[in-house]
């Protein structure tokens, strides 16, 4: 049977391709995540008004730093040890950036690596996301082997980040290595793990782990709707946290690959009119899976 | 002896509409009242039940590796600091000698509010700005961290501003700066500042 293969279809196929090909090699900057959800969809769990500000203000107002910092540093002609489009190379090379950018990237650079992370991996409570069978399997079996359970994970995480003083996160973080691949640890401020260990700052365990699971708990996450109740809003948090983002996130960082912290959720390929476009923010990643998309497209007809 | 913390000199409604009730209910009733709570915890049938609550902090804070005691003695001594240099209808001007040392080391009194602003603006995450007294009278500015207090410098303070988002955040939210404004232009009590500085100058 022979298939044929009009010249519609290849133009399109090629055109897409093409388009995903020149935006991985676009310099991309970085912006925050689009999220799946609208604001107030994780009502009653977090509230409309924290979701607006945190969202539309905090993790914004952190992007926007990044940008004007990054680009008042190329602007002088500073060179960088990795591209500014790349958010993730950014914050796991701050100690080979020059002072001031090094402290710049690492509180505003922080903010926005962290609640990329942060909201990506946020859904509707209720959502079949949510529920612990959303957990893929290799995700399951290094949390029962590091931890046994994962309500005990889930309690050590919610425990250490009931801890934390003053304002910081709490995560559950790939360790790499293979008798304890898993590990809890917390950072203050907007500091995270990918850092490494920062001069002046608490020892951190687990230093240079790769964050997979992090919970906000900076005062703007739950002052509105809690006030001091840190506990009510970490039990509210596992309400809505979204265990097959989790699972991605665990699967590229057992793969070695940067978690992918741009589009909500993968773009499928289209026609030119709605072109696919690559590495949007952080993560090479995002335009490498555009360009397989791609050549996988063109393979097929052949 | 537990510790007991001192009542807010004022009534929880008395700074509306520039610091809400619902604010000191929280910041007052909760935040201040857990840290008292939690250090008295800590330090039952120990030595450091005997002191004074300074005298608490400075020994928590161990020479800069401070003791889990630190956090909870710092954060209820800096926020009875806090309480007592505001008042209902404050802000406006220091006068006299504090105005004077004012002007000699800042320039004016615009020059201050400006520098204490710009260090509560870029204390990242939870601290406290302050302003400190020497023993002749020089004035800086200063920002701290957490729970950490210019006490454990061996220096005076004579005016705070909590900057932990719970300070804030019902009133204004991410609005740090327009809570810094209000702060200082009507809330700080001068009169309570004038009088730790002539203390710390004494």
């Amino acid at each position: 049977m022979a298939r044929k293969i009009s010249y519609m279809n290849l133009f399109v196929i090629v055109a897409a391709a093409a388009s995903a090909l020149l935006a991985c090699s676009a310099q991309a900057q970085i912006q925050q995540v689009a999220l799946p959800y609208a604001l107030d969809a994780l009502e009653p769990e977090i509230d409309n008004a924290t979701m607006n500000f945190h969202y539309g203000t905090h993790y914004a107002t952190y992007v926007n730093n990044t940008l004007a910092a990054l680009k008042n540093a190329t602007d002088s002609g500073v060179r960088l040890p990795v591209a500014t489009s790349n958010l993730t190379a950014l914050i796991s090379s701050i100690k080979r950036l020059p002072s001031p950018l090094n402290t710049t990237i690492r509180n505003q650079g922080g903010g926005a690596w962290n609640h990329a992370l942060y909201f990506k991996h946020l859904t509707p409570p209720g959502s079949p996301a949510t529920q612990s069978t959303a957990i893929s399997a290799p995700l399951r079996d290094a949390i029962n082997a590091n931890f046994g359970s994962v309500d005990n994970m889930t309690a050590a995480l919610s425990a250490a980040a009931g801890k934390v003083f003053g304002s910081g996160w709490a995560w559950l973080c790939y360790t790499g290595n293979s008798s304890a691949d898993l590990a809890i640890t917390t950072t203050p401020n907007q500091d995270n793990p990918l850092m490494g260990q920062l001069p002046g700052a608490p020892a951190v365990s687990a230093v240079g782990c790769t964050p997979i699971l992090g919970i906000d708990v900076w005062e703007h996450a739950y002052y509105l709707k809690h006030g001091p109740k840190r506990p009510a809003y970490l039990e509210a948090f596992w309400k809505v946290l979204n265990w097959q983002q989790v699972s991605k996130n665990y699967d590229s960082a057992v793969q070695g690959l940067e978690l992918d912290l741009s589009e909500a959720a993968p773009r499928a390929l289209e026609a030119p009119s709605k072109a696919v476009s690559a590495g949007s923010s952080s993560s090479g990643s995002a335009g490498f899976g555009a360009m397989a998309a791609a050549a996988a497209a063109l393979l097929a007809l052949v | 002896m537990p510790f007991t913390l001192p009542p807010l000199p004022y009534a929880m409604d008395a700074l509306e509409p520039h610091m809400s009730k619902r604010t000191l209910e929280f910041h007052y009733g909760k935040h201040h009242q857990a840290y008292l709570d939690n250090m008295n915890k800590q330090i039952a049938g120990s030595e450091l039940e005997a002191k004074t609550l300074e005298g608490v902090v400075l020994s928590s804070w161990n020479n800069g590796s401070p003791t889990p005691v630190f956090n909870n003695a710092a954060q209820v001594w800096n926020h009875t600091f806090f309480w007592e240099n505001m008042k209902p209808n404050g802000g406006g001007a220091p006068s006299g000698k504090l105005a004077d040392a004012i002007n000699a080391s800042f320039g004016s009194l615009d020059e201050f509010k400006a520098q204490f602003k710009n260090a509560g603006a870029t204390q990242f995450g939870s601290g406290w700005a302050w302003l400190v007294a020497d023993k002749a009278g020089k004035l800086t500015v200063e920002k701290t961290p957490n729970a950490v207090t210019p006490l454990v410098e061996g220096k005076t303070p004579i005016l705070t501003m909590d900057v932990w988002e719970h300070a804030y955040y019902l009133d204004v939210q991410n609005r740090r700066p327009d809570y810094m404004n209000t702060f200082v232009e009507k809330l700080i009590d001068w009169e309570a500042v004038a009088k730790r500085f002539e203390a710390a100058t004494a």
